[in-house]
């Protein structure tokens, strides 16, 4: 599904120019759940951008089902994004100004769902997510577990095939953070690919694979025994 | 996805409620004053503009380039027109217009009828529409009259006009008319409105061989492929012929050609933009300055509450900018976002021109008292005014909010690496506009209404305060008006003198004007002098002071004093050679004697030199005005007299007298308004320049907020925090300044110019006006500082 070769990313200010991505060569298969680690500034949320098609690498090969996405425009990076990919934010990343069915609903807005079919598909997502009693609040007017279940809904509303979360846990009591890990394990098994950077091991054992991080290249590739689930 | 858009927009509106108080609030504002200023400049600009022929069609005016400057005049002789129409190829249709009133009987009452005497040509050049009687035949008798509606209205009710016979009396006497037609009324945005239409044969002093009475205006329709230049070209050849002796004679005299090698000529000027030529004398005329003036102070206010709306935009673009990058992530363009965020501008735009709408509403009548307009909320003026408006205001307002919001990048967002700069070089610019805009007019309202006080006071060389000025009307003739007025109050002592005068001073409650030039031969020179009809006592009542021989001498039975005699001013006088003028025979026709001369007094506005002028007790002058010189005491009782006396002399003419001081003040009216329309718009532009002010404040300091902190931890006062945040805004006010005084200088120098009285520039105003600014900026922006100042330390080092 992902295959990227000597991916590279540079950063450049007037007077730094720091190397946040050095030849990076990973590969990741339909229905992996891997794990990105390593410490701070390594470079985990740099890849993780580029493998959600946000930010384009300075250099190197990144295909993505098939197709080498490294050059592609704005326009088309985005058409493939919002059909395939779902994301999660440490930080959750809802809109203050929009309710809980209404952050849901957002991503289908850009993927022309007809109405009708949005309200049922966001009910039966913010039903799988238990949400549904919420549907018309706001985030500020919910817990932090309860914000980061509202953004799971908003990330798999469009049935992507790949979900990538940046430290979904982060911001979270072990409970909480238990319980988006077990969605996330879940989602998995459902099929969905699953991307994330974590810093805490504990997380990355919910997945079959970690790929570690240290100045920008990959140090090691381990798989995992599975304990947990 | 409009639902969210729309959604999203009012959450973020009402979220940052004060924020959206001051975008809404300045823009109603804005957008109300610019729509009242934009229709009343687009009204001026739309005169006359609505008929078919509208390109074609001109006026004819004489350029004459004297030895003491240029002279231009729409008054034409008899003859001229019909012998252009017959002799000007490219001519095709022309008309005559002298504007006249007369008196109509009807029931007993006596009703006053505004009657232009026209050709019939008239008909096939301007646009109107027949409501009673057949087109095509209007004016082809010569007793046919052709009424506007509104006086047929008022002559006949709602009874068929047509048909009907109308007796017209004027001083010359009675003459009766058939109504041969009812037209609609023209729209009150043109100067050929009328009352009523009759051939020009009918007119007063109709001759077709005079060549010496310039007393009509006239009109020409060019034909298809001709144009102005090639016709003035023609007339050109014409003129030398035609009026070879008047231009032999002003050549004499040191006559200086124009650009285009003209001592004398006639020229056309289009119907179009007649409205504005006030330099060939029109009475409706206005300088084209004035709507200008009106756009640009309409613009300066709308650009004010844009650029509060950029700023305040722009410096809480970090609030939103989660938002497009989460759209981003989700697949949104950039485009689709810009739109989002103009639709966001629109709407507060909107709202915006919602409160506009009703504020307008609410000043609108004292708006068009004001402006003497009628203006309705529904008119085509406000509407397309409207457009303009939110088409001006939607793409300054909008776009770049809205480029830069769009911008975001979302990777950059999500990984919290956004830097917003905190006082970017765009919004001190944009403040410093504010200011150059608000200085500018706070300036220029200084120096307006200095030059005001000063046309008020000056002192005009005649009594002004204790004078009245009474329009005799057409019902008694003035002479006999004045006598019997005499004999009625000889007997009050309060009644100081009385006189009477062709000529009004300054502006009376007729509003008219009336003005005569007579041009003759003396010692080889031609001397033009304004002749006013006047009577005994003319110069004891306005007081105007002798220099030489006498005043009119009633008492010694001089005979001549009524048929020759006649007083000078000084200017004339320094026109006749200077020296001792008295006993000069003038070579007019008859001649006459100058037996006085009387300092020069401002008869003409003080926008003017004051000329030559020459007063006769001249029968052939009728007289227009009583002057009435009251002692200072008993005024009330006085008028009250004076009223049931004309009364008794003139039952159906109103007693409309005012004192010479408001006659000559209603000579400024276009400068009153003037002054009225900067104090509004320089108090409108402060306002909200300030109301944005505080704003950037509010930002300022929340941006700031640690950084106060930690100066206030490390010892600083509240007045060295207050300092620190105000210093940054009064110096971009500073800024402001040095460059709005030059242009405020500029242009207030060009304005006086239009004044021959004027004040010098008076430079304290300019002072004054940095010091406002300064002052009022500093206390918006004082207000927030002293409050973050006073905060507790701890608050704002928490707030990190």
């Amino acid at each position: 599904m992902i295959r990227t070769k000597n991916l590279i990313k540079v950063y450049r200010t007037e007077e730094v120019e720091t190397t946040a991505l050095n030849k990076v060569d990973i590969e990741i298969q339909p229905g992996e759940f891997v794990s990105i680690m390593g410490p701070s500034g390594c470079g985990k949320s740099t890849l993780l951008n580029i493998l959600g098609l946000i930010d384009n690498p300075s250099g190197g090969e990144y295909h993505f089902m098939d197709e080498e996405v490294a050059t592609y425009p704005e326009r088309k990076r985005s058409n493939l994004r919002k059909h395939n990919i779902g994301f999660i934010f440490q930080s959750f990343n809802l809109i203050d100004e929009l309710s809980v069915f209404e952050n849901v609903e957002l991503p289908m807005l850009y993927t022309k769902v007809p109405s009708k079919d949005r309200k049922a598909r966001v009910e039966e997502v913010l039903e799988k997510m238990n949400m549904m009693h919420r549907r018309n609040h706001f985030p500020q007017q919910l817990s932090g577990g309860q914000q980061q279940r509202v953004a799971v809904a908003r990330a798999i509303v469009n049935s992507p095939r790949l979900i990538l979360a940046d430290e979904p846990t982060g911001n979270l009591d072990s409970s909480n953070g238990d319980d988006v890990m077990k969605t996330l394990a879940e989602l998995n098994n459902e099929g969905t690919t699953i991307i994330m950077v974590t810093h805490s091991p504990y997380c990355a054992e919910f997945g079959n694979r970690v790929i570690r991080l240290l100045d920008g290249q990959v140090v090691t590739e381990n798989m995992v025994n599975k304990h947990h689930v | 996805m409009f639902r969210n858009y729309l959604k999203i927009a009012v959450r973020s509106l009402l979220k940052r409620k004060v924020f959206t108080f001051i975008n809404v609030f300045g823009l109603a504002i804005a957008i109300a004053v610019s729509l009242l200023l934009f229709s009343t400049a687009l009204r001026e600009f739309s005169f006359d503009n609505f008929h078919e022929n509208g390109n074609a069609l001109h006026a004819i005016y004489f350029f004459e380039s004297g030895p003491n400057g240029v002279d231009r005049s729409t008054n034409l002789p008899i003859p001229l027109v019909p012998e252009l129409l017959e002799e000007v190829a490219g001519i095709e249709q022309a008309t005559r217009i002298q504007n006249s009133g007369a008196n109509v009987e009807i029931d007993d009452q006596l009703l006053s009828l505004s009657v232009d005497y026209v050709d019939e040509g008239y008909f096939e050049m301007f646009d109107y529409e027949v409501l009673e009687g057949k087109a095509g035949e209007l004016l082809s008798d010569k007793s046919a009259i052709v009424l506007s509606e509104r006086s047929a209205k008022r002559l006949f009710g709602d009874h068929k006009a047509v048909g009907e016979m109308l007796k017209l009396t004027d001083s010359r006497g009675t003459k009766s008319y058939l109504v041969s037609a009812v037209v609609a009324d023209y729209p009150d945005n043109s100067l050929l409105r009328f009352g009523a239409l009759a051939r020009m044969e009918n007119a007063h002093g109709y001759d077709t061989d005079n060549w010496n009475n310039y007393n009509h205006s006239g009109y020409v329709k060019l034909s298809k492929g001709s144009d102005r230049e090639s016709i003035e070209e023609q007339l050109q050849t014409y003129t030398s012929k035609q009026f070879e002796e008047e231009i032999a004679d002003l050549k004499r005299d040191g006559g200086v050609a124009d650009a285009r090698g003209d001592v004398f000529a006639l020229r056309l000027h289009p119907l179009r933009t007649l409205r504005f030529a006030n330099h060939i004398g029109g009475v409706n005329a206005i300088n084209q300055v004035f709507p200008i003036v009106l756009i640009a102070i309409g613009l300066f206010i709308l650009a004010i509450a844009c650029i509060n709306f950029v700023n305040l935009t722009l410096g809480s673009s970090i609030t939103r900018s989660t938002e497009v990058g989460l759209r981003k992530v989700f697949g949104a363009r950039r485009q689709q976002l810009m739109g989002q965020f103009w639709g966001e501008t629109l709407l507060i735009i909107l709202i915006g021109a919602l409160f506009g709408l009703m504020l307008v509403q609410w000043v609108l009548p004292s708006y068009n008292a004001l402006f003497r307009n009628n203006i309705t909320i529904g008119s085509p003026y406000v509407w397309s005014s409207l457009l303009i408006i939110l088409f001006l205001t939607g793409l300054a307002a909008g776009t770049y909010p809205a480029w830069v919001l769009s911008r975001f990048q979302a990777a950059q967002v999500l990984k919290r690496e956004l830097r917003i700069q905190k006082s970017g070089w765009l919004r001190n610019l944009l403040v410093i506009v504010q200011f150059v805009l608000s200085i500018l007019l706070i300036c220029s309202t200084l120096v307006i209404n200095q030059q005001i006080k000063y046309l008020r006071n000056k002192p005009l060389g005649f009594n002004k305060e204790q004078v009245l000025s009474i329009p005799i009307g057409r019902e008694v003739e003035g002479r006999k008006a004045l006598e019997l007025l005499r004999s009625k109050m000889a007997a009050y002592p309060e009644v100081l003198s009385m006189s009477a005068c062709s000529r009004n001073l300054g502006l009376g409650r007729d509003g008219s004007t009336y003005t005569s030039v007579v041009g003759f031969e003396q010692d080889d020179r031609v001397i033009d002098t304004y002749w006013i009809g006047v009577d005994y006592d003319y110069v004891e009542t306005l007081e105007l002071e002798l220099l030489e021989g006498r005043p009119f001498d009633r008492q010694q039975e001089r005979i001549s004093d009524t048929t020759r005699a006649v007083l000078i001013n000084e200017s004339m006088a320094k026109q006749l050679g200077g020296g001792a003028v008295a006993g000069t025979i003038l070579q007019t026709d008859p001649r006459s004697e100058v037996v006085g001369v009387v300092r020069d007094f401002n008869f003409q506005p003080l926008t003017q030199e004051i000329e030559s002028a020459t007063f006769a007790i001249d029968a052939g002058f009728d007289l227009t005005y009583i002057l009435v010189k009251m002692a200072d005491h008993n005024i009330p009782v006085t008028m009250n007299r004076l009223e049931s006396a004309w009364a008794e002399i003139a039952p159906r003419t109103d007693f409309r007298a005012s004192f010479l001081d408001e006659n000559t003040d209603r000579l400024y009216v276009q400068e009153d308004r003037m002054s009225t329309i900067f104090s509004i718009g320089s108090l409108l532009t402060i306002l909200l320049s300030c109301l944005g002010l505080f704003a950037i404040a509010v930002m300022t300091i929340l941006q700031r907020t640690k950084e106060i902190g930690i100066r206030k931890v490390l010892g600083a006062s509240v007045s060295n925090i207050v300092r620190m945040l105000s210093v940054d805004i009064l110096r971009l006010v500073l800024i402001a300044g040095l460059i709005a005084i030059p242009l405020a200088w500029l242009a207030m120098s060009r304005w006086l110019q239009d004044f021959y009285y004027r004040i010098d520039m008076p430079w304290w105003v300019f002072l004054l006006g940095l010091f406002l600014a300064m002052f009022i900026a500093f206390v918006t922006v004082s207000f927030q500082s002293i409050r973050a100042a006073l905060a507790n330390p701890i608050k704002a080092l928490k707030h990190e």
